[in-house]
């Protein structure tokens, strides 16, 4: 343990400097998610036979070994954050999809029949009722997303993407020497922390966002 | 004021249409009930009048305008609407959700604002409401803000779904009564859906009794459609007692009341006394300085007696206010001393006394006798929806 707070103590600024690639590459690929999931959620929700399809292929990619694909990309993407980008937009679009469609679908038909009564038309009602009501069932499956890419993200190292796989993946390469395990370690607790951040930065954000109306 | 022409709605993969040709006239001003059994299509027809649900063929006309083909969001804008469930926006406050028509008319923040807080007080609900949402309502508030937001622009008419289905016995009561008095006021033209058949009676100037794939009955008021039933489907409908049923139509201040004896209980006994002997009655109604009704002191108890006027005699119970119906001041006349209820006004003042000969009277008035079955065009029974009634009961009175 010693050696670990003294690794940590003489290498923190090499350490940050992955952490703060993994948290860029993620975020990345969660505003993408984010765009793409809610906005096929609100495409698919009113069609069941579409919206089955859309969640099989998203998770089917789920299913898919995370280091077999960011294998498969570099001959299409190349090396660095492209391919990763575009591996953990594919993991991360599951939940937020799902979410979505769920959300969409638990709105209380009395609630959109009686704006339809008052006229307001498909757009104004999905903007200004469905989606707000339906918001606190996105944001969940936004830290979903999150806790998954957090974790996958680490993988992104075979192709010299940016993050603390890094480290984990050269710890990993020489068990045996002084400093492996210190790598390894010092690459999954910052992974950890970074979770706790991004999780505790949703969690606010749906707090902020919303309505006292529909608050537990 | 609403015209309905040849109106029907098959749903897809049906073979049997919900509604088949059905062509309705609805007066401007009046509230038209529809009413039938489950199933019957009232609910789908209502839907067609605001286009939630889109008819197959036919014709619906707004104020002499054909509606049917117009954008259906413009259209029902101009139509105020409330279902059972009200569906209030959970998240938006109270006044956001009153405020909803207006702001998409584009009304500036001032005219909503002042808005929103007439209607408030227009149905009951203190202005402190404004800020909270609808989780921290209770079930008859909820309503009475579904109703709000459907009035807030105006709009010449309702469509209302069940709209008290949804409370308690006791709080439906009152919400009708109050939405009854409202109605006094903005004179909307409303149709109402319901499967309650006293409801129907309660709420309508006119009731269309409606079969399945609504094909009508009976179209018409309430006061005809009892006693005068156009056929075995209708009385089936209406159920039994519909001579009971039809004392709540006639209020109290239709019928003439008994001339009583009235004194002061802060007059003398032997001014007391002298009422007495000057009436054939053998109570005096002492009332008190508000004119309230204070007691009832019979010709032996004032005789002999020198009891204080405050303690002689019994109490005045078996109070009704002059807009009772006929049926809750019968129903408290048979729970009352001598079988006779004073009348007073919303202040409790003394306005008469109205005994239980009288009532009979007013009753008998009612029996079903041939009518005229045509139906009667709305400017004739405009200016009084019940004319029928007072007709009936001056006539009555001299017929028998």
């Amino acid at each position: 343990m010693s050696s670990f707070l003294e690794y940590i103590s003489l290498s923190w600024d090499h350490v940050l400097e992955l952490a703060i690639g993994h948290a860029i590459v993620v975020a990345i690929a969660l505003v993408i998610d984010i765009v793409i999931g809610v906005s096929l959620g609100v495409l698919v929700y009113r069609r069941e036979n579409v919206a089955n399809v859309a969640l099989a292929i998203t998770s089917t990619f789920l299913t898919i070994p995370s280091f077999a694909l960011f294998g498969l990309f570099i001959p299409i993407f190349g090396l660095g954050y492209l391919p990763a980008v575009v591996a953990l937009v594919m993991y991360g679009l599951l939940p937020i999809l799902r979410n979505t469609v769920a959300g969409l679908r638990s709105v209380d038909p009395a609630i959109a029949e009686s704006a339809q009564g008052m006229g307001m038309n498909a757009r104004e009602r999905l903007l200004r009722i469905e989606l707000p009501l339906a918001w606190p069932v996105i944001i969940t499956g936004v830290r979903v997303s999150t806790m998954l890419l957090m974790g996958i993200a680490a993988i992104a190292a075979v192709v010299n993407g940016p993050g603390l796989g890094e480290d984990i993946f050269s710890g990993l390469a020489r068990v045996g020497s002084p400093t492996a395990l210190n790598l390894v370690i010092g690459g999954i607790l910052g992974i950890i922390v970074l979770a706790l951040l991004f999780d505790t930065f949703f969690n606010l954000v749906g707090k902020l966002t919303t309505s006292r109306g529909i608050r537990d | 004021m609403i015209r309905l022409e040849d109106l029907s709605k098959v749903f897809p993969a049906q073979d049997e249409a919900a509604v088949d040709d059905l062509s309705l006239e609805i007066y401007e001003g009046e509230i038209v009930v529809l009413v039938g059994p489950s199933g019957c299509g009232k609910t789908t027809t209502m839907k067609m009048i605001n286009r939630i649900i889109e008819p197959t063929s036919g014709r619906i006309f707004l104020q002499g305008e054909d509606v049917t083909r117009v954008n259906p969001d413009n259209l029902r804008r101009r139509i105020g609407y409330v279902i059972q469930q009200i569906g209030l926006f959970p998240h938006l406050t109270i006044a956001d959700n009153i405020a909803t028509v207006p702001k998409m008319l584009g009304w500036d923040k001032e005219r909503t604002s002042k808005r929103v807080d007439e209607l408030l007080e227009t149905v009951g609900i203190d202005l402190s409401y404004r800020d909270r949402y609808p989780k921290e309502l209770s079930g008859g508030q909820r309503q009475r803000i579904g109703v709000a937001r459907a009035m807030a622009a105006d709009p010449p008419i309702m469509l209302m779904d069940e709209p008290f289905g949804a409370v308690d016995p006791i709080t439906r009561d009152r919400l009708q009564d109050e939405f009854l008095r409202l109605q006094q006021e903005i004179r909307k033209t409303i149709v109402f859906v319901t499967h309650d058949i006293d409801e129907a009676i309660k709420m309508g100037d006119r009731i269309a009794i409606l079969k399945q794939q609504s094909k009508i009955a009976q179209y018409d008021t309430p006061e005809r459609i009892l006693t005068d039933p156009a056929d075995e489907f209708v009385q089936d409908f209406i159920g039994s007692g519909p001579s009971i049923k039809r004392l709540s139509l006639s209020r109290i201040s239709d019928i003439e009341t008994a001339d009583w004896p009235v004194a002061r209980l802060t007059d003398s006994h032997d001014e007391v006394r002298e009422k007495m002997r000057s009436t054939s009655r053998d109570h005096v109604l002492l009332l008190d300085e508000q004119e309230k009704p204070g007691r009832w002191v019979g010709k032996e108890e004032i005789q002999h007696d020198d009891t204080p006027l405050e303690e002689s005699g019994r109490p005045a119970v078996a109070i009704v206010e002059a807009n009772a119906n006929l049926y809750d001041t019968l129903d408290t006349m048979i729970t009352s001393y001598k079988g006779s209820a004073i009348i007073v006004d919303e202040g409790g003042r003394y306005k008469g006394v109205v005994d239980f000969d009288t009532v009979l009277e007013a009753i008998n008035t009612m029996r079903p006798h041939e009518q005229d079955r045509h139906m009667s065009p709305p400017e004739e029974e405009q200016e009084q929806p019940r004319e029928g009634t007072e007709r009936d009961l001056q006539d009555g009175g001299e017929g028998r």
